[in-house]
């Protein structure tokens, strides 16, 4: 027996020389994790962190705000109602929040120079800013975080550490405000042409337009006024009041003539030789990047064919588009008639005068058709006195360089095609046809309703009860910004501006105009961009003759949408927001005569197969000018009041 | 080293001739009769004992004095065998008293379990066994199919019948997860290609290793179903399953050559009706569905009914399919040793060309097997084992088709020809997608999708006995094996024509060629002490080990398109593609476990059986602190047959067993170095410089996740009897497992504020639990010289989560949601939700008046419904059909669109096995079903009406108008009733959808899928030794066999198989299961 001990014995002991867990240190590891260490040692391991931050910045990049405005629908008739998810992420607020230490720690480890952890601390604290900003322009005050919460709790019962009140909402305008200017100051003023990465003159542009914010709201707050009851205006997390404009007004020119004064940057194609130049230079501000007047936004070259913003493919017109007659979405982009309107057109000696399509020689421009559906017409009549146009390009000849640019309109031209784009046909017995393929004969030549033969021959009005194959304009006009004219792209890169020095200009036009300070500067940067687009007379400085600008010239960059809301200019009320369309101009070809002439019917945008034109938005309920509060009740928060 | 018996193999090459040459020998001899008695060793007769002349099919029984008379040469040889005892051969005289000697039952032999091997008597734990026999009686390339119905705790279904494929689910006792194989001491997995979305992709599976061995090359299959998996320490929380390879014996060489030759068809796809029908009824369903044009004319239908050029129709499945597909198998073996060394080396050629009629499409394989063991000293033993198998597996192009193909297939429109009519060199549009199955298959034109497989296994055994210590042994064991895969995708375009008039409509394909090389290598070694005693009544084992185990994995892909115009191919290389449209990538892993194991025995008389055993075992998935468990096992054994009482109460019950086990062991949870605090892609690039994207590294963890391995106790009770030493025998178990520690998120997930920024990590949480039983029962015995054994086995499994930490914190917007949604406790088989009972038994609405006037909301309007379409039963009598009106009932093996479920075991199973032998002749069948299953059939699917340009003869028994209507909508219409709908477009209405709430929960779409099925079916005749004997055969044996000959099941299903899945996508779930008819030779030189 004691032999077997013995042999046990030794067993054991050399099975114990086996040192099992030496073999799990030895393996390599999850070779797609990087240990944060590895991450601050080096500079590319830092731009990795700083990559995910940029990425996530809520810039709402082709995001097609301006559809839920009057100015602009969708063409598949979905429906945009006026409240947008609001960002709140602080998820990314914590990454920002580690990339401050992440980069100190970077400089310590001797991977960084002081400069460019300095550089670097800017971008941080402008990509913290802007998070902040994104959701203090939609819920009002929020909580603020500033450092990472890693160790404030330990996964049990107790959340203590981790919970924030809200900071009242010019608390927090104030912080975003405070944090884009520790960015400029931080903040080089360049990367270098060609960069995507915010400089110095990025923070104090976005400062500037988030002063802007701060300074309408607080103007305008009392326009549009919520309760005192509700607790989130009683603690003024949802409050703002006059007494605070004036310094956000002085704060928003301020920021915009850092950037202005120092020259880095001005307007592209500042002093065009004709309206032709003009519309050239417009045309490529968006087509490619224009270093000279892009001051932040984000790139769509990404290294790879595939990885783009696919705005082309989504939206050039059906002729003109790059899979040629097949595929799935395109065209989705319809420009209304209330913007199109919106654009002046050129007097005798380039000065502006007032560009409302002309359709009815009585001048009557204010009255639109309810309905042109498919199977049933209501309101229009043939007898009409319309004006018939040889050619249905005509009513837009003399229009805004940027109208002509950025929106595709009936018999335009573009990439080498006439945009055929009618909804109607009135042969030559004065029965007529509107949205339904149908033709007539007139000396010998056929015409149809769509103005071509075949779907690929036209690109409005076809199959709008069709919500997958909608892919024809349904308002008469549809979008050029951002698509190149020269040609069609499946996998189009061009950048999207988040913000341009024209902006700046009329950010600080309006902040002059609204404040009354600066307005000799107000006047001048305000004419400036008309300039651009080849006015050549001076109008006055006047908070409309501001926002007329921002409109056409900012059109289709989401800008609408937030100076509707700061502005409190939401239409206010269920009935005045059902007459307050979206509007679509109908061309229509007119047989009845001894040659084709064209009329243009002002109607309401048909959507689907619902016999009510979309409804322009409106709001019912003043509290809706602040979203919903995420998880109020667990992050243990005021909730909004639309919410109480 | 071995010697090959050089006549051997002279003999084995002039076989063939041999069998021409075999003529009936007639010698003169002096014939004799015998009377003789055959008795058993305690002197009593024995009935019904088989006396044979050997080589001959001369012979007798036995009656029930045990006395026989027969008529044979003197001095011939007479073989005496009886079931329970030993053959004997003994040489005829006039009056011959023979006593046979007791066989050793079953019950004394070896069954294979971890780590060692034990006495079928003294096994206390619910381990099966299957032997080679019964696992060759189906003739399958795929040793999992063949497994089916033959093992109690087994479920096994087959889903779909690609070759090369396996597309086998195998699971033991209803575990979800796959079971650990481990093939001669080493576990092994190999890689599988994914399903349904899946397709281009590879997993390491362990029924995968299964199902590519050589079956020949098998001794026997263990499967370890209760805690005695244990001894495998993590992961074996699903059972483990043991092979064990052929070695060699001490004889003279034996070389055996088996074949089979194959021809499968498939075991069911529906019948079409011909192109007029087709016409008339496509006509139908538009005029239900009030469509305004696409209508065929009566021109065309008169056309079709002459079968004028351009309109035979296309039976789509006849187009994509060979009348037969071939398969064969080649095996040669040799075997054989001296008292040195003994050896069994094999090699297979295997080949299965498949059903898909394209060019080069199938698989094959090659496998070599080697095992060797020689004695070094006398007390030193050394095994050599190696295998090498190589297959190849072509497939059509996976890019967007492979996945699809069966779709594509269903979604044909019958009126189109595969090419251009005129010129069958252009493709035609032949569906709305215009992917044209025919094309898909011609791998000349669209590409193919190519997977090479190589295997290398290697080990090495060394055996020491101690001759200090008698019962010792010291043992040590390394492998090493390479896996590796090689993938290549070439997908080319096509250019699509219309049938009718040539017109150039489209091109599809890509023009891409990629190439994925991915090689898996695993070191193994380990060392064993054994021992083995017996003291007077007390026998003792003890085993000791230590193993450790690493993987290295690594993977690299290349990829380059050929440009998007170009038709011009060179060859398929990665280099020849363009190089401005590229991509590469490559990842690697390390893996290892290691253990320290023991186990000790201990054995009174072979009636009082203890079991202990032990493992401590370490992962790399877990933390530093973390990866070493303990999973320690018992189990009991009580034979009271050998008991005095009992022995003298039921003499006849020479075997009853009781067994108890218990035992803890886990399953493998949550990714390797969670752990580790770390930062990961986030796979969005963000420019800093225009073309310059640098990729986002993010975290999402403040804390180490410390979850560790589910924990898994299994439970088995069961007892084992046998009667009348094999007349009657079987085992019953009754077996729970249950699961603890499944990783879910913390009760505090929900009320952790957002400002924390982090997600909160998993906790080992959750519990679930197995429940079933499974048993066996055999019979054995003769008639005459007719001997026949029949075992059965069948088994019953539930599974439900018992815990789940969420619930707590959930809340439910209404009781019927809380019903619906919370899982807690309730048999998941049993749940599935949302389907509705139909009233009456199936009342169907008759006319458009029955609509109009049915005074139950329906959830839709009532122009969404159809004359034919049964009629929902409003539960609560509210007057309205929604989701409270409701039922639950046992789920489906695929839901709508072949997603969720799909691939789920049926949770009873059962099988039937029947071996016969009669004189030369022998005779296997093996039968196999499931029950408690459902299928779903949807009539939006490729086996459906109307949407998919398809008319089955199945849906011929329709509601449909009288004649003399056209008007479907005339409330006048007269119906003439029939099973189904009223044809439509759509299932269910008019509108573009139908009616929700009624599309989808017809009778006809729900169908219990419970099926036997006649598995295998096999006839052998041995020819005569004294034929074959003289040219050097010891045995030859030819056959011939069926699989999936007979299937029975509900006549809705009998089109599409009740066992393959059929879903939307992936077409019917995939290709059709074969039904094979295969003959061939088991030759013994």
């Amino acid at each position: 027996m004691k032999k077997i001990f013995t042999y046990i014995a030794a067993l054991v002991l050399s099975f114990s020389l086996v040192s099992c867990d030496a073999i799990f240190d030895s393996l390599e590891g999850d070779l797609s994790k990087m240990a944060e260490s590895d991450l601050t040692a080096n500079e590319a391991g830092l731009l990795r962190l700083l990559s995910y931050a940029y990425y996530n910045l809520p810039m709402g990049a082709f995001g097609n705000l301006d559809k839920y405005t009057m100015d602009a629908t969708d063409t598949h008739g979905a429906n945009y109602g006026i409240n947008q998810t609001a960002f709140w992420s602080y998820s990314n607020i914590r990454a920002v929040n580690k990339l401050f230490g992440q980069i100190e720690q970077g400089y310590q480890n001797g991977a960084i120079t002081e400069e460019v952890r300095d550089n670097m601390l800017g971008e941080a604290h402008f990509i913290r800013a802007y998070y902040y900003y994104a959701m203090v322009r939609n819920l009002g005050g929020v909580p603020i975080v500033e450092e990472p919460l890693d160790d404030a709790y330990d996964g049990g019962e107790d959340i203590s550490g981790l919970l924030f009140p809200r900071k009242t909402e010019k608390e927090t305008w104030d912080y975003v405000i405070a944090e884009f200017d520790k960015a400029a100051e931080l903040l080089p003023a360049s990367f270098g042409a060609g960069s995507y990465r915010a400089n110095k003159y990025a923070a104090y542009a976005l400062e500037g337009r988030a002063a802007l914010y701060a300074a309408s709201v607080s103007k305008y707050w009392a326009k549009a006024p919520i309760s005192s009851e509700y607790d989130a205006v009683k603690e003024k997390l949802t409050y703002m009041e006059a007494s605070y404009a004036d310094d956000y007004y002085k704060k928003c020119m301020d920021a915009c003539a850092k950037v202005i004064d120092s020259n880095a940057y001005a307007l592209y194609g500042a002093n065009p030789s004709s309206v032709a130049d003009a519309k050239k230079n417009l045309q490529d501000l968006f087509v490619k990047r224009q270093d000279i007047e892009f001051i932040f936004g984000k790139s769509y070259e990404l290294g790879e064919g595939t990885s783009t913003n696919g705005f082309d493919y989504g939206n050039s017109p059906h002729q003109v588009h790059a899979t040629g007659g097949t595929g799935w979405t395109w065209a989705r982009y319809s420009v209304t008639l209330n913007l199109v309107d919106e654009f002046d057109d050129y007097d005798e000696n380039m000065g502006r005068v007032d560009g409302t399509v002309k359709t009815r020689n009585d001048g009557v421009e204010d009255n639109y058709v309810i309905n042109l559906g498919l199977n049933n017409q209501s309101g229009f009549s043939a007898d009409t006195d319309f004006i018939k146009y040889d050619d249905p390009a005509e009513p837009f000849a003399n229009k805004d360089a940027r109208f002509q640019a950025h929106v595709i309109y009936p018999g335009c031209t573009f990439r080498g095609a006439t945009i055929n784009i009618q909804g109607g046909i009135i042969k030559p017995d004065g029965n007529y046809t509107f949205y339904n393929d149908d033709s007539a004969e007139l000396n010998g030549t056929t015409y149809y309703t769509f103005g071509g033969a075949t779907e690929i021959e036209y690109s409005g009005f076809h199959l709008m009860d069709n919500s997958n194959a909608g892919n024809w304009y349904n308002s008469g006009f549809g979008i050029a910004k951002f698509l190149d004219p020269a040609s069609a792209s499946l996998y189009s890169t061009n950048p999207w501006p988040d913000i341009r020095y024209a902006e700046v200009l009329l950010n600080y036009a309006e902040a002059a105009a609204e404040s009354g300070q600066n307005a000799d500067n107000g006047k001048k940067y305000l004419n400036d961009v008309r300039h651009r687009a080849a006015f050549k007379d001076d109008v006055e400085l006047t908070v409309e003759n501001v926002l007329h600008e921002r409109r056409v010239e900012l059109a289709f960059e989401d800008d609408l949408i937030y100076t509707l809301r700061r502005r409190r200019e939401y239409v206010f009320g269920a009935t005045d927001g059902i007459n307050n369309r979206k509007r679509a101009l109908v061309p229509v070809v007119d047989l009845r005569g001894d040659a084709p002439k064209y009329i243009f019917v002002r109607a309401n945008v048909y959507h689907g197969d619902v016999y009510v034109a979309a409804n322009g938005n409106y709001i019912s309920d003043y509290r809706s000018y602040y979203g919903s509060i995420t998880n109020y009740v667990k992050n243990d928060i005021t909730a909004n009041p639309i919410q109480q | 080293m071995i010697k090959m018996n050089k006549s051997s193999l002279r003999r084995a090459a002039s076989v063939l001739c041999g069998f021409l040459l075999l003529m009936p020998a007639a010698f003169a001899q002096n014939t004799i009769t015998v009377r003789g008695k055959v008795i058993d060793p305690d002197k009593q007769p024995v009935i019904g004992a088989a006396v044979m002349q050997a080589g001959t099919q001369n012979g007798a029984a036995t009656d029930l004095d045990g006395n026989f008379t027969l008529t044979c040469p003197a001095g011939a040889d007479l073989e005496v065998s009886s079931i329970g005892y030993e053959t004997v051969t003994v040489k005829a005289t006039a009056n011959m008293t023979i006593t046979l000697a007791e066989a050793a039952s079953e019950l004394d032999e070896s069954v294979v379990v971890g780590y060692g091997t034990q006495k079928k008597a003294s096994l206390t734990s619910a381990i099966a066994n299957i032997r080679d026999e019964e696992l060759m009686a189906t003739k399958s390339p795929d040793v999992t199919s063949s497994l089916q119905g033959k093992v109690p705790g087994l479920l096994i279904h087959q889903v779909s019948g690609g070759a090369g494929d396996f597309d086998t689910d195998l699971n033991i006792r209803g575990f979800s997860g796959e079971p650990i194989v481990v093939v001669d001491g080493v576990v092994r997995t190999a890689q599988r290609r994914g399903r349904g979305f899946n397709y281009g992709s590879y997993s390491n599976s362990a029924s995968t290793v299964l199902s590519q061995l050589n079956p020949e090359d098998i001794e026997s299959i263990s499967v370890l179903k209760d805690a005695s998996a244990s001894i495998y320490g993590m992961g074996a929380g699903n059972g483990v399953i043991l092979v064990t390879t052929k070695k060699g014996a001490v004889t003279k060489p034996s070389v055996r050559y088996s074949n089979t030759l194959s021809f499968g068809v498939p075991t069911a796809i529906p019948d079409e009706v011909d192109l007029a029908t087709y016409m008339q009824f496509r006509n139908e369903m538009l005029a239900n569905s009030r469509a305004a044009d696409g209508y065929f004319t009566d021109e065309q239908i008169a056309h079709a009914k002459a079968g004028d050029p351009g309109y035979e129709g296309t039976n789509w499945h006849e187009v994509v399919m060979k009348k037969f597909s071939f398969q064969q198998n080649h095996t040669l073996s040799v075997s054989g040793g001296n008292q040195q060394t003994q050896y069994y080396l094999s090699t297979r050629f295997n080949q299965d060309q498949g059903i898909l009629n394209g060019d080069g499409l199938g698989y094959k394989a090659f496998n070599f097997q080697g095992n060797l063991t020689t004695k070094i000293t006398d007390n030193l033993t050394a095994t050599y084992q190696s295998s090498f198998d190589f297959n190849h597996r072509m497939g059509i192009s996976t890019t967007n088709s492979e996945m699809n193909f069966w779709y594509y297939v269903g979604y044909s429109q019958p009126d189109i020809t595969p090419t251009v009519i005129g010129d069958p060199s252009h493709y035609s549009t032949a569906n709305g997608e215009h992917w044209n199955p025919a094309a898909i298959l011609d791998t000349d034109a669209m590409g193919y999708s190519s997977t090479k497989m190589n295997s290398y296994n290697n080990s090495l055994d060394l055996k020491y006995e101690a001759p200090f210590l008698k019962g010792l042994t010291l043992d040590a064991f390394a492998s090493f094996n390479v896996n590796q895969r090689q993938t290549n995708l070439l997908d080319k375009t096509v250019s699509i024509y219309e049938y009718d008039t040539g017109a150039f409509v489209e091109n599809k394909g890509n023009n891409f060629y990629s190439e994925t090389w991915n090689k898996n290598q695993q070191l193994y070694g380990k060392l064993q002490a054994n021992y083995s005693g017996r003291f007077g009544d007390h026998s003792v084992t003890g085993m000791l080990a230590v193993e450790a185990r690493m993987n290295w994995s690594s993977n690299i892909g290349a990829s380059r398109y050929y440009g998007s115009t170009a038709s011009f191919f060179t060859h398929d290389t990665i280099s020849q593609g363009a190089t401005d449209q590229k991509d590469n990538n490559g990842t690697r892993s390390s893996t290892a476990q290691a253990g320290y194991i023991a186990r000790a025995t201990y054995d009174y008389k072979g009636k009082y059986m203890v079991e202990l055993s032990g493992r401590l075992d370490g992962s790399y998935l877990y933390a530093p602190g973390y990866r070493w468990g303990f999973f320690p096992a018992y189990s009991l054994g009580w034979r009271a047959s050998e008991e005095p009482f009992f022995k003298s109460a039921f003499p006849w019950m020479n075997n009853f067993k009781l067994r108890f086990s218990d035992g803890q062991t886990s399953i493998a949870q949550g990714s390797a170095y969670a752990w580790q605090l770390g930062y990961v892609s986030s796979g969005n690039n963000y420019a800093f410089d225009a073309g310059v994207p640098i990729v986002g590294y993010y975290n999402s963890a403040a804390a180490e996740t410390i979850v560790s391995w589910q924990h898994v106790r299994m439970t088995d009770i069961g007892f084992d009897f046998e009667i009348k030493r094999g007349l009657f025998g079987g085992s019953v178990d009754w077996f729970w497992r249950n699961i603890s520690g499944i990783a879910a998120n913390s009760i505090y997930a929900n009320s952790v504020p957002d400002f924390y920024g982090i997600s909160l990590p998993q906790y080992n949480l959750n519990k679930s639990q197995n429940v079933g039983i499974d048993l066996q029962l055999s019979h054995r015995h003769h008639i005459g010289q007719l001997n026949y054994r029949i075992t059965a086995t069948a088994t019953f499994t539930r599974n439900r989560q018992t815990h789940i930490a969420a619930a707590e914190t959930s809340t439910y917007g209404s009781h019927e949601a809380y019903y619906k949604s919370f899982m807690e406790g309730r048999w998941s088989n049993a749940l599935s939700g949302t389907y509705y009972n139909w009233a009456n038994g199936g009342e169907q609405f008759t006319s458009w008046a029955d609509i109009n006037d049915y005074n139950v909301y329906t959830g839709g309007q009532p122009s969404d419904l159809l004359p034919g379409m049964y009629k929902i039963e409003d539960r609560d009598g509210n007057g309205v059909i929604n989701s409270s009106d409701q039922y639950y009932s046992f789920g489906a093996t695929a839901d709508a669109f072949g997603f969720g479920s799909m691939g789920n075991n049926p949770p009873l199973q059962f099988g039937l096995m029947i071996f016969l032998n009669w004189k030369n002749f022998d005779m296997s069948a093996t039968l196999s079903g499931a029950a408690l299953d459902h299928k779903f059939i949807s009539l939006s699917g490729p086996y459906g009406y109307g949407y998919f340009y398809k008319m089955y003869e199945t849906y011929v028994d329709r509601y449909h108008l009288a004649d003399g209507y056209t008007d479907p909508f005339d409330p006048q219409a007269q119906w003439v009733s029939g099973y189904w709908p009223a044809l439509t477009t759509t299932t269910g209405g008019y509108t573009t959808w139908g009616n929700g709430t009624y599309r989808n929960v017809q009778p006809y779409n729900w169908i219990n899928a419970s099926y036997v099925r006649l598995k295998s079916l096999e006839l052998g005749y041995t020819l005569p030794r004294s034929l074959t004997g003289k040219i050097g055969i010891n045995n030859a044996r030819i056959y011939v066999s069926g699989t999936n000959l007979l299937t029975f099941c509900n006549k809705l299903l009998k089109p599409y198989d009740p066992e393959r899945n059929f879903g939307w996508i992936g077409g019917g779930g995939g290709a059709p299961l074969i039904k094979t008819f295969s003959f061939g030779v088991n030759i013994n030189f």
